[in-house]
């Protein structure tokens, strides 16, 4: 009995070290890159925070937290770091109402509604730059919709300089920024509310429920793993935005709509000596994206682990 | 994954007053998404001299001469070859490197497997502006900057690992009796993986490529940074450099624009479906 038990656990012990050289193979590709080109990077720019630096390495300085305390001395920095995190959350609050609401009224099987969800889903496919672009023109204060609707409505504020104005100019990109994802959102939404099963609504029916009701009490719990997905993805993209910043207002006027990406790459690439100053920013990004992370997974009561699952 | 768009047709009933209401309300929401890509068609077609009087209608004398001056000043087929090919051999690559690192993960119930699943999906929500200029330091370094190959490599890096959880979820439903017969049947774990496993993979792989497809073919940032050539340049950055070049000639801009927004609207139109189930398979990350 003893001999077999030691021949097993022996080849059990050899088996796993066959079966793990055979699983690293199999990650090798994966891992080199990653690990190159991801992993390092990350490390690295934890690094080059800490560091008085310029993009072509002809000095390098280390300074300690010295960026970090600059960052949180300067205005523009300030603003910065403000505007991304007002913009994050009113963006993600917005984009998950726009796409909930748009499902809700388009979860019938007419014709007409499945025309609509492609209509829906155009900004989606035509990429945030090109949206950027086109509402900078439908925003522009003498060709764009403003003069239109002032004289459609007779209402003054309607016609305005959207970009050009400092008080309006984030809001604007807000705007283009659920505009342009809705689309994406509705097929969450979509996909969520075809698992609930519509015996449910029968049976509540049966019991008398009214529809918000049927709404508060069946549709918002058995789509609850959607609103975790579409709240944690709006808040992850929105905190990093860029793209429809710079085709719209390149942070300005003035620094009205810096974030915090376009902030880092102006830093970074537009003058020279600041690429450890960059990178502290991008560190603060990525604490920021982690804190809103945990505290969601803690308001949605749900583990990482769940929520990829 | 239900498919979205592909719900069934009811038979068209007597609709209700209500229901006339949110149609109509529908319609105009519909109007509010559609409009901005109607009027940036209608520019394209239009004469700086009709724009300003007539800036957000159907031209009226329509003209395709902003098509040839955007087609001969932007470089356009060169843009469109760039970002096809970033685009299709990262997803190749992605797909291959991230199916075979998934297996293991998968198959085998190592600490070393468990330690590399959790290393990848803890990265996935590390944003990319987190390795921006650690990343140009290095290809200007190693001389990869202004190249295809710079591109290609960034993808792979920052997509692998978000494939690698879509697959290694995949793999863990396939029953594991056809790749133990395969075995048994003398193949080795690669045959195995190759011939019973691959073949598999279908419907994700659609997902990972339908994910990709469009975060690789819209990215702006990256090439924005790693490109400063007009020869290696795709057609994200391209239209912007095109755009801040014609900064008040709307119309050639945005002729540009239609001509970017093609390619993308007809792989959508054709692949309906499969975007649709793709963007819900995807929406975790």
């Amino acid at each position: 009995m003893a001999t077999t038990a030691a021949t097993l656990s022996r080849t059990s012990r050899s088996q796993t070290s066959r079966l793990l050289r055979v699983a690293f193979l199999f990650m090798l590709p994966a891992l080199l890159f990653v690990l190159i080109f991801k992993i390092i990077p990350i490390a690295v720019s934890f690094y080059y925070s800490l560091y008085s630096w310029d993009i072509l390495d002809v000095t390098r300085r280390f300074v300690g937290l010295e960026n970090f305390r600059r960052f949180f001395e300067t205005p523009q920095a300030i603003g910065a770091l403000r505007n991304t995190v007002l913009y994050a959350v009113v963006v993600s609050v917005a984009k998950n109402l726009a796409g909930l609401l748009i499902a809700l009224a388009l979860n019938k099987p007419f014709r007409s509604s499945r025309i609509m969800r492609v209509f829906i889903l155009s900004g989606t496919m035509v990429s945030l730059v090109i949206s950027g672009y086109t509402w900078s023109y439908i925003l522009h204060p003498s060709l764009g919709l403003g003069p239109l609707l002032e004289r459609l409505t007779g209402l003054g504020f309607l016609n305005q300089d959207w970009l050009g104005n400092p008080n309006l100019a984030l809001y604007s990109v807000m705007i283009v920024s659920v505009w342009q994802i809705t689309g994406k959102y509705m097929i969450i939404y979509l996909a969520g509310l075809q698992t609930v099963p519509v015996e449910l609504y029968e049976a509540a029916r049966i019991d008398g429920a009214g529809r918000f009701s049927q709404f508060s009490r069946i549709t918002v719990p058995m789509i609850m793993p959607a609103i975790t997905i579409g709240v944690m993805n709006a808040m992850i993209f929105s905190l990093k935005v860029f793209d429809e910043i710079f085709t719209m207002t390149k942070g300005g006027p003035g620094f009205a709509s810096e974030t915090l990406s376009t902030y880092l790459h102006s830093q970074a690439f537009f003058f020279t000596g600041r690429a450890g100053y960059a990178s502290a920013t991008a560190v603060i990004l990525f604490f920021l994206v982690m804190a809103f992370s945990a505290v969601l997974l803690v308001f949605f009561r749900k583990k990482e682990a769940d929520v990829y699952g | 994954m239900a498919n979205a768009l592909s719900v069934p047709l009811a038979k068209s009933k007597a609709l209700s007053g209500r229901s006339i209401l949110l149609q109509v309300i529908m319609g105009i929401v519909t109007l509010l998404y559609i409009y901005p890509i109607l009027n940036m068609v209608f520019l394209s077609l239009k004469e700086m001299s009709e724009i300003y009087e007539n800036p957000l209608w159907i031209p009226v004398n329509a003209t395709l001469e902003n098509y040839r001056v955007a087609w001969e000043t932007m470089g356009y087929p060169r843009a469109f070859l760039n970002s096809l090919s970033i685009t299709l051999v990262s997803i190749a690559l992605i797909v291959l490197v991230s199916s075979m690192a998934a297996y293991p993960i998968a198959r085998y119930n190592l600490r070393f497997t468990r330690i590399m699943y959790v290393v990848f999906v803890s990265i996935i929500m590390v944003p990319g502006q987190m390795t921006l200029i650690p990343i140009v330091r290095m290809f200007y370094s190693i001389g990869l900057v202004n190249t295809r190959l710079a591109m290609i490599v960034y993808y792979l890096s920052a997509e692998a690992s978000f494939a690698i959880f879509l697959y290694a979820g995949f793999i863990r439903t396939i029953p594991r009796e056809l790749e133990e017969a395969a075995i048994i049947d003398g193949c080795g774990p690669f045959a195995a993986f190759s011939r019973v496993v691959l073949p598999l993979l279908k419907p994700v792989t659609a997902t990972v490529i339908i994910l990709n497809i469009m975060l690789i073919w819209n990215d702006f940032l990256m090439p924005l940074v790693l490109v400063q050539s007009d020869r290696v340049r795709p057609l994200m950055p391209t239209i912007s450099q095109f755009f801040e070049e014609f900064i008040s000639r709307w119309n050639y801009a945005f002729a540009g624009s239609v001509m970017v927004v093609i390619p993308g609207l007809i792989a959508f139109l054709a692949l309906q479906k499969q975007f649709v189930s793709g963007i819900a398979a995807g929406a975790i990350k």
